[in-house]
C-alpha cells in the first residue's frame, strides 16, 4: 500500500481522522461530518463513484430505515406511554422496584426497538416517580442508560452496531439470541447487583410515603395514554408479527433489513396513517451519518490502510483468542471515546481482513461485545447516554462527566470482563 | 456552560431532533405536574346551588364521598333580581317573589341534604341573596373544593352546555373546582 498510493493513504487517513473528530465534538452535526469527510474523498476519487455501492452497506440502512417507520408509527398510538405508565403503577411506589421494573423494562424494549426511543419516552415517567418519591433521580437514570446499552446487545436489532456486524458479516437474528442475548441478561443481573450494592440503602422509603405515592400513580390512567387504541392494537401486533419474522428469517429466506421493510410495508398500510407523517419522522440525518460513515471507512479500505493494520495485527496475536481479547477492549475502550457507532464502522473491514488469516467468527462477536457494553463506559459513548443526559440537564439534574466516568467505567469493566469470559468459553475453550 | 455541557446539549440536539419537547407536551396531556402529584386534604367542600340546578348527579355524590369531607350547600339567590323587581314592580312584589324563592330554596336545600346524607356525608346549608358569582369566589375562600353544576346561574343551552356564571366562578374560585 505506501508504495504510490502514500499519499492518497494519509490524505484519507486525515480525513478519517477530521471526521472522527468532528463527530466526537459534534459542533456541526455528526450526519454533515460524515456526509462532509464523505464529500472530499468522492471529489478526490479516493473512493471512485463505481465503488460507491460496494462499500454503502444497505443491509444496515435499511434495517434500520425500516425500524425507524415502525416505531414511529407506534409511537403516535401511546404505546411507549402505556408501558411507562404499566410499569410505574406495577413498582407500587417501592424505589428499590422503580429501579429494577424500569431497568428490565427498558433492556427488554431496547433488545427489540430503537434505544434513543425507548429512553426518550421513558425517560419523562422515570423523573416524575423519582420526584413523587422525593428521592435523587441520578441512579434511576444511569440504571437506565446501562440497561438500555446492555438490553440492546443481546439481538440482532437491539443496538446500530450489531445491525452493522451481523450485515457485514452475515450473521442471523437467531445467532444473536443464542450468542448474545444470553450475555445480556448474565450482565443485566450483574448490574442490578451492582447498583443494589451501591445504592442499595438510599433506596428506602417510609410506608406512609409510600402509600402516597401509590394513591398518587393510582390516579395516573394508562388508557388515557392511548392516543388510538385501533392503532396501539395494529402496532402490538406488527411488532410481535417483525420479531417473529426476525426468528424465522433464515427460514423465510429473508434478510433482517428485508424483514424490517415488510413490517414498515404492513404498518403503513394497515394503520391507514398518513404516510407523508411517518416518513418525515424517519431519522434521515441519521440515515445519511451512516452513508458518510461508510463511504469514510471506505476510503482507509480502498488505500489500503485497512489491510495495512491488519497485517500489523496479525503480526502482534498469535491466535482468534489473543483477537478476540485485542478486539473487545480495543472496541469498548474506544466506544466510550468516539461513539460504538463509528467505532464499529471502522471495524468492520479490519475483522473482515484479518479473516484470511484467522478464523474471525467469534471476533464479530467480540466486536459486538465491547462496542455495544463500551457505550456505557463514558457519557458520550452511546446515543442513549446523551439523549439520558440531555434531558437530565433540562431538568435541571446534574450528572457529571466524572461522575458517570466513575461508574460507567466499573460497569463496562466488569460486564465486558464477564461477557467475554463467556464467549471465551462458547468459542476458544 | 462547560464543554461538558455544551456537548451533551449539541448531541442531544442531533439525536432527538427536537422531539423531546414534543414528547414533553404529550406527556404533560395525561402526567400531572408536581403540584397536582400532591394529594390534598379535601375537609370542606362548597356546593353553589340556586333555581336551576336539580338533584345531584350520582356521579358527584360518590366522588364528593371519597373525600369524607364537610358539604355546605349554600343557596344564592340572585340580589340583581330582587332589586330590578324592587324598582319596577315595587316592594310588595319584590317581598312576595322573595319569600316564594326562599321557600322553594328551603326545600331543594333539604332534598339535596338527604341525597349527601344518605351517602354519608356531613352537611350544613345557608340560603341568602346576593351575587351567584361573588359570593360564591368569597365563600370559596374557606374551603377545599367547590362544586359547580353547568347550569349554575343561567341554566345552559345547546349552544352554551356550561353556563358562563359557572365559567366564572371556576375561573376565580380560590379552591379547586370541581363542575359537574
Amino acid at each position: 500500500m505506501l508504495g504510490d498510493g502514500l499519499g492518497t493513504a494519509l490524505i484519507s487517513i486525515f480525513i478519517f481522522l477530521l471526521t472522527y473528530a468532528l463527530i466526537v465534538d459534534e459542533r456541526v452535526h455528526r450526519a454533515v461530518a460524515a456526509m462532509f469527510g464523505a464529500a472530499i474523498v468522492v471529489l478526490l476519487n479516493i473512493v471512485p463513484w463505481e465503488e460507491l455501492l460496494v462499500y454503502l452497506d444497505f443491509g444496515t440502512i435499511f434495517l434500520l430505515m425500516g425500524m425507524m417507520i415502525i416505531v414511529n408509527t407506534a409511537r403516535n398510538s401511546g404505546l411507549f406511554e402505556f408501558i411507562a405508565i404499566k410499569t410505574a403503577k406495577a413498582a407500587k411506589g417501592n424505589p428499590l422496584m422503580v429501579l429494577l421494573l424500569f431497568s428490565a423494562v427498558t433492556a427488554f424494549v431496547s433488545a427489540f426497538l430503537d434505544n434513543v426511543t425507548t429512553v426518550l419516552l421513558l425517560t419523562p415517567m422515570l423523573l416524575t416517580i423519582a420526584r413523587l418519591m422525593k428521592m435523587n433521580p441520578i441512579p434511576f437514570l444511569i440504571a437506565e442508560i446501562f440497561a438500555s446499552n446492555i438490553g440492546g446487545m443481546g439481538t440482532l436489532i437491539g443496538d446500530p452496531p450489531n445491525i452493522m456486524i451481523a450485515s457485514a458479516a452475515g450473521l442471523s437474528f437467531n445467532e444473536f439470541i443464542l450468542i448474545m442475548a444470553p450475555i445480556a441478561v448474565i450482565d443485566f443481573l450483574i448490574l442490578l447487583g451492582m447498583f443494589y450494592i451501591i445504592y442499595g440503602r438510599k433506596l428506602r422509603i417510609e410506608k406512609d410515603d409510600q402509600d402516597a405515592i401509590i394513591k398518587a400513580l393510582s390516579s395516573l390512567d394508562e388508557r388515557a395514554a392511548i392516543q388510538d387504541i385501533k392503532l396501539f392494537n395494529k402496532s402490538v401486533i406488527v411488532i410481535v408479527l417483525v420479531v417473529i419474522m426476525f426468528f424465522l428469517h433464515g427460514v423465510l429466506g429473508l434478510e433482517p433489513a428485508e424483514v424490517a421493510l415488510i413490517g414498515a410495508a404492513i404498518i403503513l398500510i394497515w394503520s391507514r396513517e398518513a404516510p407523508e407523517m411517518i416518513l418525515e419522522k424517519i431519522e434521515w440525518p441519521a440515515l445519511f451519518f451512516f452513508g458518510g460513515l461508510f463511504i469514510v471507512v471506505g476510503a482507509l479500505v480502498q488505500t489500503g490502510v485497512i489491510a495495512t493494520i491488519a497485517e500489523a495485527m496479525v503480526g502482534t496475536v498469535n491466535s482468534t483468542g489473543e483477537a478476540m481479547i485485542l478486539i473487545t477492549w480495543f472496541a469498548a475502550m474506544a466506544s466510550a471515546i468516539v461513539d460504538n457507532i463509528p467505532l464499529t464502522a471502522a471495524m468492520i473491514p479490519l475483522i473482515q481482513d484479518l479473516g484470511t488469516t484467522m478464523e474471525i467468527y467469534p471476533l464479530w462477536w467480540a466486536l459486538s461485545l465491547g462496542a455495544c457494553l463500551g457505550g456505557n463506559g463514558s457519557a458520550i459513548g452511546a446515543s442513549a447516554n446523551v439523549v439520558v443526559l440531555g434531558i437530565s440537564e433540562r431538568e435541571g439534574i446534574q450528572i457529571t462527566f466524572f461522575d458517570f466516568l466513575k461508574l460507567g467505567f466499573l460497569v463496562m469493566g466488569i460486564t465486558v470482563a464477564v461477557g467475554l469470559g463467556i464467549l471465551w468459553f462458547m468459542f476458544i475453550l | 456552560m462547560g464543554y461538558y455541557s455544551s456537548l451533551i446539549e449539541r448531541k442531544f440536539k442531533g439525536r432527538t431532533m427536537g422531539s423531546y419537547e414534543a414528547i414533553r407536551r404529550e406527556y404533560a396531556d395525561f402526567l400531572m405536574t408536581e403540584e397536582e402529584m400532591i394529594v390534598r386534604e379535601v375537609r370542606k367542600i362548597l356546593l353553589p346551588i340556586d333555581y336551576f340546578v336539580e338533584l345531584l348527579p350520582s356521579e358527584l355524590v360518590w366522588v364528593l364521598s371519597v373525600y369524607e369531607a364537610e358539604v355546605h350547600i349554600a343557596y344564592i339567590l340572585d340580589r340583581d333580581i330582587l332589586t330590578l323587581l324592587d324598582e319596577m314592580a315595587g316592594g310588595e312584589l319584590r317581598r312576595e317573589y322573595q319569600e316564594k324563592k326562599e321557600a322553594a330554596g328551603m326545600e331543594k336545600l333539604a332534598m339535596l341534604s338527604v341525597q349527601l346524607e344518605q351517602a354519608g356525608l356531613r352537611v350544613t346549608t345557608s340560603l341568602f341573596d346576593g351575587s351567584q358569582i361573588e359570593d360564591a369566589v368569597r365563600l370559596s375562600e374557606s374551603f377545599d373544593i367547590v362544586a359547580l353544576s353547568r347550569v349554575y346561574g343561567t341554566g345552559i343551552t345547546e349552544k352554551t352546555p356550561v353556563s358562563p356564571v359557572t365559567v366564572q366562578v371556576a375561573q376565580r374560585v380560590h379552591c379547586s373546582a370541581l363542575i359537574y
